[in-house]
């Protein structure tokens, strides 16, 4: 043991470094939020819960191509469908198994009718293991819930896309 | 000059040398020798119309490009594929064709297998450089069958040519000129020809398409199994696309030796029928006038000791089956009858007349290939509608009539063909004229026959020209006769048969005979094998007697030609058992057990068909009604009698046998049978359906409402 470190020993030094840092952070600004009733803000590119979406008019955008389906790393997706009777193709099942999902977000880049989209919902649950496929009513009806944030958000990531 | 043709030549293709025939055009050489040209008009089997200008290719010494199916090779010809030239005639060609094509690949069935979208990827430009109004067209309804979507249509008249060469009737034809042509049926009509769903395949967009399959899947979705079609004697090769273990559609599988690229509608859309409402999963035993859902153990207990008491009590039992299930089902059942003693056992539901004797010996078969029939020179086609019979057989007696050949029909009705028919002989008394054609055969070749041939022969009256014509025909070389299922279902059967055979082995022709169902000469090995001592007994007699047991296995009352003698002997039984994939009035209303078995294409095994070619399917992963395979219910019955089967492997040995023995006799019928009242009255032959020939056809939606569907 040598006269510095004997030295450095008896003066604490290292130790009352290490309260500096804390004192430091101590008037920082806080990074921690209060959350659920604070909550920090998100990327319009956020990837949430996924919903579809319709037009205007109220016709859903679905055509049934399946490129998401076919798409999906996760094999998340199953569509069938059929020939409505007014001649369009439409989709008779749309299901998303929730639990499969892995929210990457290549359905949304697949779609080519912006059909299935990621809106920035990530807080839900559900208490029963059935619920974790998401019928095309529910994704329907996500859809309707949040469409004008969606479409907002959508709108401001379009100059990058 | 003749040596000349023959001399091979030298093309070069993308800098290397090939050898290629002369007369030969560019897009068979780079075919042949795999350098891809893209096209969308050339099709191997279509005349070549180089229509849609895809396949230009730079050839030396040439100004322009110059298309490659229509273009004949030359002696140092210096082909050029991949050069900048031909690249830019191919991307033009390609913005051209894309200027009216509509851009909706994801609601189009043909996405993912077009033909167009896969050469936009390699051979078009990135982008655009039209922006004005896309065309629309009109779309005809062409029946139930087949889909249109007329705006999608880039003229290549692939369907147009098809039906000219191909089905022999043009149905679809080209209108307009220019950017307003259009493919159309001239009038308001449905296609309605046996072979018309091949336009499907052969559009190489999506304008034509499947329309039961439309708008349903995607083609990356479905796996595919290999398959043969169980609807007629030919054998067809077949696709079964499948999703989820549920049939999807049916493609042609190629297979140059059977059915080319083609099949027929009922094989692409037959399999329909096996999701009918009628199908039935339930065992079924009648207790108290009423059929109770069963265990299939309670059921095979039953039926063994329904077997069991007849059997001991010498009463009778008659099992009838199916001509179109596997080989190895029928041998099977065949030979568990067999061991328990059962004599009365038949599959031949649409035989107009029996006799044992001759029919134990003489199976009926083709004693040539199937794809020898294009090199047939005369054809005496009898008692037939072969286009409705046997389509692609009927395909390939055009294919000869079309190089040559002089085709003669003899029926009890003129029957509309697609091919010249030389003399038509078809009339009332058509059997007589078929008398008088051997008689002038026999005549021609101063053979010497038995006397009983002679004395019958004298007493049908004198051949005119007109016989004497097709008789000589028939003496030429590579002739053939196919005797069809017109005559197989007549009442005077056993005389046409021996007429046919008679002339055959007079004039040394080859011999089609069809048969019915798919897998007839299946059905006939046991009896070939086992049956030495001539105790099998035919339908006539199990449609006679009161039975303690009736047994049916995979066929139901319309399936015959006596339904309603059928039905009286199904009422008229003590007991009734039922082994059917699909329930109908007369099974709810007679039979005793109702077992429930699989359809064709749920379960596995081989199949003969006419020329003897014995092809196997594997159908196991398709969801059938029910849990336990065929086999297995079979099997199980022996169990029930504690009898021993034979194993696969020794029933092939049995199956290859008996293949054999067909094959080796080249023997035929030389007697003309004695005059006999048929006991039978079959069914009106007018009624002959191509869509009603087997349950699983008869169920099928889409064919039951085509106009052919529509008669039954």
């Amino acid at each position: 043991m040598n006269i510095i470190q004997l030295i450095k020993k008896l003066t604490l030094i290292d130790f009352i470094k290490g309260f500096i840092v804390t004192l430091k952070a101590f008037f920082r600004r806080k990074v921690t939020v209060q959350y659920p009733e604070v909550k920090t803000p998100l990327s319009p590119r956020f990837r949430g819960k996924l919903a579809l979406m319709r037009y205007d008019n109220g016709e859903e955008r679905c055509i049934a191509c399946k490129l998401c389906s076919a798409v999906c790393p996760a094999q998340a997706i199953s569509i069938e469908s059929e020939e409505r009777a007014d001649g369009s193709r439409r989709t008779t099942k749309f299901e998303i198994d929730a639990f499969k999902c892995i929210y990457c977000g290549f359905c949304e880049e697949a779609c080519p009718v912006d059909s299935i989209v990621e809106t920035d919902i990530f807080e839900y649950h559900m208490t029963e293991n059935e619920q974790r496929i998401q019928t095309k009513e529910m994704l329907l009806a996500t859809g309707d819930e949040y469409r004008e944030q969606t479409i907002e958000n959508k709108k401001k990531d379009s100059r990058y896309r | 000059m003749i040596v000349e043709e023959s001399k091979k030549i030298t093309v070069t293709i993308d800098g290397v040398e090939h050898e290629a025939q002369p007369g030969q055009m560019l897009i068979e050489l780079t075919d042949k020798t795999g350098t891809y040209v893209p096209r969308f008009c050339y099709h191997e089997k279509l005349s070549i119309a180089a229509n849609c200008r895809m396949c230009l290719v730079e050839v030396e010494n040439s100004k322009n490009a110059l298309p490659a199916c229509a273009t004949p090779v030359s002696d140092g010809m210096v082909v050029k594929t991949k050069s900048q030239s031909a690249k830019t005639a191919q991307e033009s060609t390609m913005e051209f064709l894309l200027i009216n094509h509509p851009l909706d690949c994801p609601i189009c069935d043909q996405g993912g297998e077009c033909e167009l979208q896969d050469l936009a990827y390699t051979y078009g430009k990135n982008e655009s450089r039209f922006d004005i109004q896309k065309q629309t067209k009109k779309n005809d309804d062409l029946g139930p069958l087949v889909s249109t979507d007329m705006t999608r249509c880039i003229m290549c008249t692939r369907c147009v040519r098809f039906g000219t060469e191909i089905a022999g009737i043009q149905e679809l034809g080209t209108i307009g000129r220019g950017e307003d042509s259009n493919i159309s049926t001239y009038v308001a009509q449905t296609v309605d020809h046996e072979l018309s769903g091949n336009i499907i395949d052969l559009c190489p967009v999506g304008a034509l398409n499947n329309k039961p399959y439309r708008y349903t899947d995607r083609t990356w979705e479905l796996d595919q199994i290999e398959s043969i079609s169980p609807h007629d004697c030919i054998g067809t090769n077949i696709m079964v696309h499948k999703k989820n273990d549920i049939i999807r559609r049916i493609v042609p599988k190629n297979n140059p030796e059977i059915n080319e690229t083609w099949i027929p509608d009922r094989d692409r859309f037959g399999f329909d029928g096996i999701y009918s409402e009628d199908r039935t999963s339930d065992t079924l035993i009648r207790t108290d006038q009423d059929l109770n859902q069963s265990k299939l153990s309670n059921a095979v207990d039953k039926t063994v000791e329904l077997l069991n008491s007849a059997k001991n009590n010498d009463q009778s039992i008659g099992v009838l089956f199916s001509p179109s299930i596997s080989t190895e089902e029928q041998y099977l059942l065949s030979d568990f009858c067999h061991q328990i003693g059962i004599e009365s056992i038949d599959s031949r539901l649409r035989q107009g007349e029996f006799s044992n004797d001759i029919d134990k010996r003489f199976i009926p078969h083709m004693n040539i290939r199937l794809s020898d029939v294009d090199a047939m020179k005369n054809i005496l086609i009898v008692g037939s509608e072969l286009r409705k019979e046997t389509p692609i057989l009927a395909h390939r007696v055009k294919k000869s009539a079309e190089s040559g050949a002089s085709i003669h029909t003899i029926n009890s009705k003129e029957s509309e063909y697609h091919f010249n028919v030389q003399q038509d002989l078809s009339c009332d008394d058509w059997i007589n004229e078929l008398g008088l054609v051997l008689k002038a055969a026999i005549k021609l070749t101063q053979n010497h026959l038995p006397n009983n041939i002679a004395d019958h022969l004298d007493s049908i009256g004198e051949p005119t020209a007109v016989h004497e014509k097709v008789a000589a025909s028939m003496c030429q070389e590579s002739s053939l006769v196919i005797l069809g299922l017109n005559a197989y279902s007549s009442k005077n059967y056993q005389l046409i048969r021996s007429y046919t055979h008679i002339l055959s082995s007079v004039c040394q022709t080859n011999l089609c005979e069809l048969s019915e169902g798919s897998n007839s000469i299946g059905a006939s090995i046991h009896h070939l094998l086992n049956d030495t001592a001539g105790n099998i007994q035919n339908l006539s007699d199990i449609l006679h007697r009161k039975h303690d047991v009736l047994i049916m296995y995979g066929i139901e009352p319309n399936d015959t030609i006596y339904k309603t003698e059928l039905i009286e002997c199904m009422r008229s039984a003590k007991n009734l058992i039922v082994f059917t994939p699909y329930m109908n009035e007369y099974f709810e209303e007679h039979a005793d057990i109702i077992i429930p078995i699989n359809t064709h294409y749920e379960s596995s095994g081989s199949m003969i068909n006419l020329e003897l070619r014995n092809q196997s399917f594997n159908h196991n992963q398709i969801i059938g009604s029910k849990q336990f395979s065929n086999t297995e219910v079979l099997m199980s019955l022996y169990m029930g009698m504690g009898i021993q089967s034979y194993s696969i492997e020794e029933i092939n040995e049995f199956i290859q046998n008996g293949i054999d023995v067909i094959m080796n006799s080249s023997e035929r019928i030389s007697l003309i049978p004695e005059d006999r009242e048929s006991s039978l009255a079959p069914l009106n032959q007018n009624e002959f359906n191509m869509y009603n020939i087997d349950n699983i056809l008869r169920r099928s939606k889409p064919l039951q409402e085509t106009k052919e569907g529509m008669k039954i």
